[in-house]
């Protein structure tokens, strides 16, 4: 094989692109990843990673007023968030070299610039240099949707990415979208201190969410101070000196004017497949994705798509998921044929965490799916009363004849951790007594899984 | 030791049960000059079903005796001969008429030993023919082995082969017991293999007749060749059939009854006799308070006579009883 | 005394059960073990025989109504009973659980062949029915009582069930394939797992997810691609305009497989498909209706015998012509097929080379058909399918039977252009040159 001559030529270094280079060179392959911008794109350098570092950071200035409460004198004054933005930057940069780190060591070409399609067993670069795989990934990731009306000029109008490299705190701002990111922003932004207000187009906070979930995190969000506005939509901006006056359509308000010194559009992401030659091999994006059918494969043999490109939540894990599998494929390993998607779990990291998989209870009523569910609160965990964390639930749904785990929506101090319990229950096909029955340690937060696991077959403990 | 040879590698001759009887009887007067027989017709006659022919040629009137009419007396007077030294054998004419000499019996015979401290010893057979289908009626057919059983000082012995009926009467002669040895009517004619030499069978020991791993059968006198019979059409459907015949009553060999149920898990009991208060009950009582209960897997079944005197329509008379069908649905209900 | 009817629980995990309709009316005589009433059950629809015999007092539930198990559901008795409510009746009956009815149950010596008066006295709840022996087996195997399905006749657990419960827990199943398995009456030994270290899942039981998932790529299998878009369409447009008639022979090939390897012998060997060729363009110059094709208002006669020949590419399929196949031999007609065959592979066929083709021959022998039926290849009339060659037992002239190389070959003709005979004329011809290429020199 040339030296410009790969099994694999990945195109795209995010979640998707170096996982499924490392699994390539696992499985005996020799993958090539082209690379744009930094190794680990947007999860590690513009998305999960930074934001999870302000969110911590966060979490340490909100507890100054605990320490006040312990007698201490906490001197606000010298607080600097640029100390803040740089420490996340560090987190981003060591998580980068560390992809980086990881290719090399499985000896998986990485080449930078700007890949693009030419035929199905090649990219080229802009200087003319073709890179030839006999197989193609793509996984060009995604980017923050732009809403009408609200360009983005990263300042007045920020996305995402712009947020997370500011170096200064807004004192008012409006985020637009009431997602996970839009979420995980207001948290972070109030527990800093800015007056922030939440404004989302769909009737609850985290939409994709269980609306109990949803609940629970709207009335600590407004505890703390964060204007939450549900069913509303942002209609028109209007610069000023400083800020901007937004127009918007509160539905069961009407129109309201608020002024903000941000505004913060976080209401999606577009797929990057526009530019990257999909043209030249005859893919077609429908509604901007790839479309792929079993392994991830598109439409041209040969060529696979995973990750934000393709038509399924845009999660990182997932990501990585999809990737492994089209590798897999690749290598003529068996392998599933897509990602199970009842066992892709949701994560927000703001306070009170969510985290849920499988069925929610509005599509289970919407569809006729019978179910049986359990809720089992945190305020009846003994640990979480003495952490002081005693907002949220566990909540689970099962088949009402065979108790299949249908699904599981977890809202409170450490979610994203205690529903992976749950999944591997769900992947492995136990049943509520395999979980119930085993001894949870004791004081654990984990003690709510067991619980309500009890509780879906009718003998909870402690409620 | 549970099955013995019945048909050994030695020389063996057919004969009918009730020659097989009369030879017992025969040999033992020949070698034991104590031992003589009476009855109704024993002598002249040469007995009502033909048993006792030729044995008054042979051993003379004051050792082949006719008796009166009186069942009491032909009892009373065997006891007595026997207290004083001789080892009689009465002859009862049919086993129904026996409970005329219940007193002499169950009272005298039964409880002497005992109750002279063992100072007396009463080697008595008493020999009557029991069982239906000779259209004899109500008072002439019964099987009537449970009343005995139930008197202590007895031994009750239900033989149901020539072989079994010459060995057990000649280890019953050679007891030093009352022993009441009921006979099978409608077996005298049936023929069976014998060994050309002296054998005896001891009391108190069954006899696998027929060797099987899913069912036990426990069952004597004239059943043993109807389950025989059975077992051999259940085989072709694969069922196997262990038959146990137990060949002594009292004293029973629980051992060998149990050993057997613990290995198949399954135990029909067959009698003639009526199936209220038969030996049956105490055969199953036997059964479920001994290891062989942990090794049930169905009920523990009797097929027996209905509760009904022997009726005299020859049809109605082999309903009363068991017949192979009920025996056979017996065995399939358990394996369902 | 009257008698209860009760619904019956006639499976472990039966509920209720729904009265689907009484056989008999109110104030019938019913003999013991006549099917008395119809009812239906999550599983099954079944009929229920009389316990006992008597006079069916009164119906409790009828049509339609779902009973739990075990309630009275009617009442049987003598005539003198008629008229009594069903309480009156309740507190005086001598109602015996049907066999299967009580799971409760201790097994306590059942008085034998009691007609229809003794009640089983119930033992302590929670307790199992089951025989001594299984008892003591499942205390052996560590097997719990409670979860063995009973086949027994009176609803006991037996040694078998122990067994069998037994020998399906060392089945490795996943818990919910277990239950799964349990619900729908399913044998869980002999499926194949596909979990981790062949575990048994839910999955492998065939039985459907009840959720429905939520995005299902299967939807976008394999997006059609153009090249299979054009494939459908013309191969339909043949399929549905052209009148197909299918003519077929069996042709011995010794004769072609020994001049095949003849020719071998003396340089190249050409392919099987290269001798096909010629055979099939000798054949077309006698019979030259078979080189025309149909264009609505006229027919069209080639000038000359191209010959496609079907091949079989990763995703699709495609014709490489080879031009003139009349003038050539077969040496000249394989150096062209082969690196057009080269190029039909690696996708690099350009159209004129794809294109036109008045007649196809298609072989899938080396994919081990034996025979089959092509469509018709626009814009010709007409398309051979040559099948495997086997070796065959044959009749031969003599009468004797020998054993001949055979081939099956199928022509499928487009009537509007070629009527029976003429199609049947130019297969027969074809058989025979191929038997005997001597023929050719006539």
């Amino acid at each position: 094989m040339s030296d410009n001559a790969y099994d694999a030529v990945i195109l795209g270094g995010g979640p998707a692109g170096y996982v499924a280079a490392i699994r390539a060179a696992q499985l005996g392959l020799r993958p090539c990843v082209v690379e744009k911008d930094r190794l680990g794109g947007v999860c590690l350098n513009l998305g999960c990673i930074p934001s999870k570092a302000l969110i911590h950071q966060a979490g340490l200035f909100a507890s100054a007023a605990a320490l006040e409460e312990m007698g201490l004198a906490v001197d606000r004054g010298g607080f600097s968030y640029r100390k803040v933005f740089e420490r996340s930057r560090q987190v981003a940069d060591r998580m980068s070299a560390g992809v980086s780190y990881l290719l090399k060591k499985n000896r998986v070409t990485v080449i930078h610039g700007t890949g693009t399609l030419v035929d199905r067993n090649a990219v080229a670069l802009p200087d003319g240099t073709r890179i030839e795989g006999r197989s193609i990934l793509l996984c060009t990731g995604s980017r923050p949707r732009e809403l009408p009306g609200f360009p983005f000029d990263g300042r007045t109008v920020i996305s995402s990415d712009q947020a997370l490299m500011a170096t200064a705190l807004p004192g008012k701002i409006l985020i637009l979208g009431g997602g996970a990111i839009g979420c995980e922003f207001a948290h972070t932004l109030a527990a800093f201190g800015c007056t922030v207000t939440l404004a989302e187009m769909q009737d609850q906070l985290l939409p994709l969410e269980d609306e109990d979930s949803a609940a629970v995190l709207e009335l600590s969000f407004k505890r703390r101070g964060i204007t939450v506005l549900t069913r509303a939509r942002a209609l028109s901006m209007e610069r000023l000196k400083t800020g901007a006056r937004v127009r918007l359509e509160i539905e069961s308000r009407g129109v309201e004017e608020l002024v903000a010194d941000q505004v913060l559009v976080v209401v999606g992401r577009t797929p990057n497949t526009t530019g990257i030659g999909l043209e030249r091999v005859g893919i077609e994006p429908r509604r901007g994705f790839i479309p792929v059918g079993d392994f991830y494969q598109t439409s041209v043999p040969g060529i696979y798509a995973a990750g934000d490109v393709v038509d399924s939540p845009l999660l990182a894990h997932l990501a990585s998921k999809e990737a492994e599998v089209a590798v897999e494929h690749m290598a003529g390993r068996p392998t599933v044929r897509h990602v199970d998607p009842s066992t892709v779990p949701a994560a927000v990291f703001c306070e009170p965490q969510v985290a849920s998989f499988g069925l929610s209870e509005r599509r289970a009523r919407a569809e006729g799916i019978p179910f049986e569910k359990a809720v089992f609160p945190f305020r009846a965990v003994g640990k979480a009363v003495a952490v002081d964390r005693s907002e949220g639930h566990v909540k689970v749904l099962v088949d009402p004849r065979t108790r299949e785990i249908l699904g599981a929506h977890v809202v409170g101090e450490g979610a994203p951790e205690l529903v992976h319990e749950l999944l591997l229950a769900r992947s492995a096909e136990l049943l509520p007594e395999d979980v119930s029955r085993m001894i949870h340690a004791h004081p654990t937060l984990s003690e709510a899984v067991m619980e309500a696991m009890r509780a879906v077959e009718g003998w909870a403990v402690h409620v | 030791m549970t099955k013995e040879p019945q048909q050994s590698a030695q020389a063996t001759r057919d004969i009918t049960y009730a020659a097989a009887v009369r030879e017992a009887m025969s040999e033992e007067m020949r070698r034991d000059p104590r031992v003589l027989l009476f009855g109704e017709d024993v002598g002249v006659y040469g007995g009502a079903f033909g048993v006792s022919v030729g044995m008054i040629e042979e051993f003379g009137p004051e050792r082949v005796r006719d008796t009166p009419i009186s069942e009491a007396a032909i009892v009373g007077m065997a006891a007595g001969a026997a207290l004083t030294g001789l080892r009689p054998i009465a002859e009862i004419q049919f086993s129904d008429f026996l409970v005329l000499a219940l007193d002499q019996l169950g009272n005298q015979a039964a409880k002497m030993r005992y109750m002279f401290g063992g100072k007396a010893r009463v080697p008595m057979v008493v020999r009557a023919p029991e069982g239906s289908g000779t259209g004899a009626a109500a008072q002439h057919c019964q099987s009537q082995e449970a009343i005995y059983c139930h008197l202590p000082g007895l031994k009750v012995v239900v033989p149901s082969t020539p072989y079994d009926a010459k060995g057990l009467l000649k280890a019953s002669i050679r007891d030093d017991n009352p022993v009441v040895f009921l006979e099978q009517k409608l077996l005298y004619r049936k023929s069976g293999p014998i060994p050309e030499q002296d054998y005896v069978v001891p009391l108190g020991k069954a006899d696998i007749k027929r060797k099987g791993k899913d069912v036990t059968v426990v069952t004597w006198g004239r059943m043993v060749p109807m389950c025989l019979d059975v077992a051999a059409v259940l085989e072709k459907d694969g069922i196997q059939v262990e038959v146990v015949d137990p060949r002594t009553l009292v004293p029973l060999d629980r051992a060998t009854i149990i050993e057997s149920v613990c290995k198949t898990g399954r135990v029909v009991i067959v009698h003639e006799a009526v199936q209220t208060a038969g030996y049956g009950g105490e055969i199953a009582a036997v059964i479920a308070d001994s290891d062989a209960f942990f090794h049930l897997d169905a009920p523990i079944r009797r097929v027996a006579g209905y509760d009904v005197p022997i009726p005299y329509n020859p049809k109605l008379e082999k309903a009363a009883v068991p017949t192979p069908e009920r025996i056979e649905r017996a065995v399939r209900d358990l394996l369902a | 005394m009257a008698t209860a009817v009760i619904m019956p629980k006639a499976g472990m995990s039966m509920e209720t059960g729904t009265v689907v309709r009484w056989l008999k009316k109110v104030g019938d005589q019913v003999t013991s073990g006549e099917p008395l009433l119809e009812i239906t059950t999550d599983k099954v629809d079944m009929e229920v025989e009389a316990e006992a015999s008597g006079i069916l007092l009164c119906i409790l539930k009828d049509h339609g109504e779902e009973v739990p198990v075990t309630e009275p559901i009617g009442y049987l008795g003598t005539l003198a009973e008629m008229g009594k409510s069903s309480a009156e009746l309740a507190s005086s009956s001598a109602s015996r659980p049907g066999p299967a009815s009580a799971p409760a149950l201790v097994a306590e010596p059942v008085p034998a062949a009691a007609a229809g008066g003794g009640q089983i006295p119930s033992a302590a709840p929670g307790s199992v029915r089951s025989t001594p022996a299984a008892r003591r087996l499942a205390g052996e195997l560590q097997v719990d009582l409670a979860q063995v399905s009973p086949t027994g006749p009176n609803g006991e657990v037996r040694l078998r069930d122990v067994t069998a419960a037994a020998q399906k827990a060392r089945v490795r199943a996943s818990p919910l394939a277990r239950r799964v398995a349990e619900l729908e009456g399913k044998e869980l030994a002999g499926v194949a797992g596909s979990g981790p270290g062949g575990r048994i899942l839910r999955a492998d039981l065939g039985q459907p997810a009840p959720v429905p998932p939520l995005f299902s790529p299967a939807e976008v299998r394999t997006p059609v691609s153009g090249k299979r878009k054009v494939i459908a369409e013309r191969l339909s447009q043949s399929k549905f305009t052209a009148p197909h008639y299918y003519l077929r022979v069996a042709v011995e090939v010794d004769n072609l497989l020994a001049a095949r390897a003849a020719v071998g012998a003396a340089g190249p060997k050409p392919s099987l498909n290269a001798f096909l060729l010629k055979y099939a363009a000798e054949a077309i110059k006698r019979h030259p209706t078979l080189n025309t094709a149909w264009e609505g208002d006229a027919i069209v006669s080639h000038p000359t015998i191209d010959i496609g020949l079907a091949v079989a590419q990763q995703d699709g399929l495609i014709t490489p012509v080879v031009r003139d196949c009349g003038s050539k031999g077969v040496l000249a007609i394989e150096a062209e097929l082969k690196p057009l065959v080269e190029k039909a592979l690696s996708g690099k066929l350009l159209p004129a080379e794809y294109s036109g083709a008045t007649f196809t021959i298609s072989n899938l022998g080396s994919f081990g058909v034996d025979e089959f039926t092509a469509i018709i290849n626009p814009p010709g009339s007409a398309i051979l399918a040559v099948g495997a060659i086997r070796k065959e037992p044959v009749v031969d002239a003599d009468g004797a039977v020998a054993v001949r190389s055979r081939m099956r070959l199928t022509l499928s003709c487009d009537h509007r252009v070629i009527d029976g005979a003429v199609g049947g004329r130019f297969l027969r011809f074809l058989a025979d040159v191929i038997e005997d290429p001597s023929r050719l020199l006539l």
